[in-house]
């Protein structure tokens, strides 16, 4: 049987940085806030730009 | 997000709102991780005359005095977009009244009870709306005893019981 391996600890990391997440201040979780925002407006630009047809 | 508030609480000032409180996800991440959003869910009080009335007239009027143009159904004000929602039932209007006063950065503002979205959110019931009271849950941000009081108080202790099959503490 094939062996896989143990993320047991992986997954405990992931929720112990989600608690240290929560435990920032107001201001400094808007300011992550903010760079998602202008990730996913910088994204949706790339999108429209690569739906927009070519023009000759 | 400071100037936004800024300008909320000018409206407050103006007598354009009687007094708001920040909900929805930008609420949330006040007691737990930040979430990804692109707006800002604004509850507020009518005025007892703008009953019957379109009560987002004169809001949208001030602020497009100042500047500010509308974005589909919000208002982008200072880089975010503002979604303005009066108070539609029992449940928001308590929590709208018993909003936590907070500071973002220098700028006060009130922020709805971590236990009053909770409500709020079990009251929607979307899916997201239960994934997000998961982890509410999950990070322990939520007073069980005030939670079953505000649950009891607006009919929702069953819908509770029922959907998570637990009784609250």
């Amino acid at each position: 049987m094939k062996k896989y391996p143990n993320v047991t600890e992986l997954f405990r990391q992931k929720a112990q940085r989600r608690k240290r997440l929560a435990r920032l201040s107001f201001e400094e979780k808007i300011a992550v806030v903010n760079k998602w925002r202008k990730l996913t407006r910088s994204i949706r630009k790339s999108q429209s730009a690569a739906k927009s047809p070519v023009t000759r | 997000m400071e100037k936004t508030l800024r300008v909320l609480n000018r409206m407050v000032k103006d007598g354009v709102i009687e007094q708001y409180a920040i909900g929805g996800a930008v609420a949330a991440i006040f007691y737990i991780e930040p979430i990804n959003t692109n707006d800002l869910d604004i509850f507020f009080h009518v005025k007892e005359s703008s009953a019957g009335l379109d009560i987002m007239a004169p809001l949208y009027k001030y602020l497009s005095g100042l500047g500010y143009k509308g974005q589909r159904e919000a208002i982008d004000i200072e880089g975010w977009p503002v979604q303005f929602l009066p108070v539609f039932n029992a449940l928001l209007e308590e929590a709208v009244e018993q909003a936590r006063e907070v500071r973002f950065q220098r700028t006060k503002t009130r922020v709805l009870q971590a236990e009053h979205l909770v409500a709020i959110m079990l009251q929607t019931g979307r899916l997201k709306d239960h994934a997000r009271i998961a982890q509410f849950m999950e990070h322990e941000a939520v007073d069980q005893k005030r939670l079953a009081g505000i649950l009891g108080r607006h009919g929702l202790i069953k819908k509770w019981e029922t959907l998570y099959r637990r009784k609250l503490k």
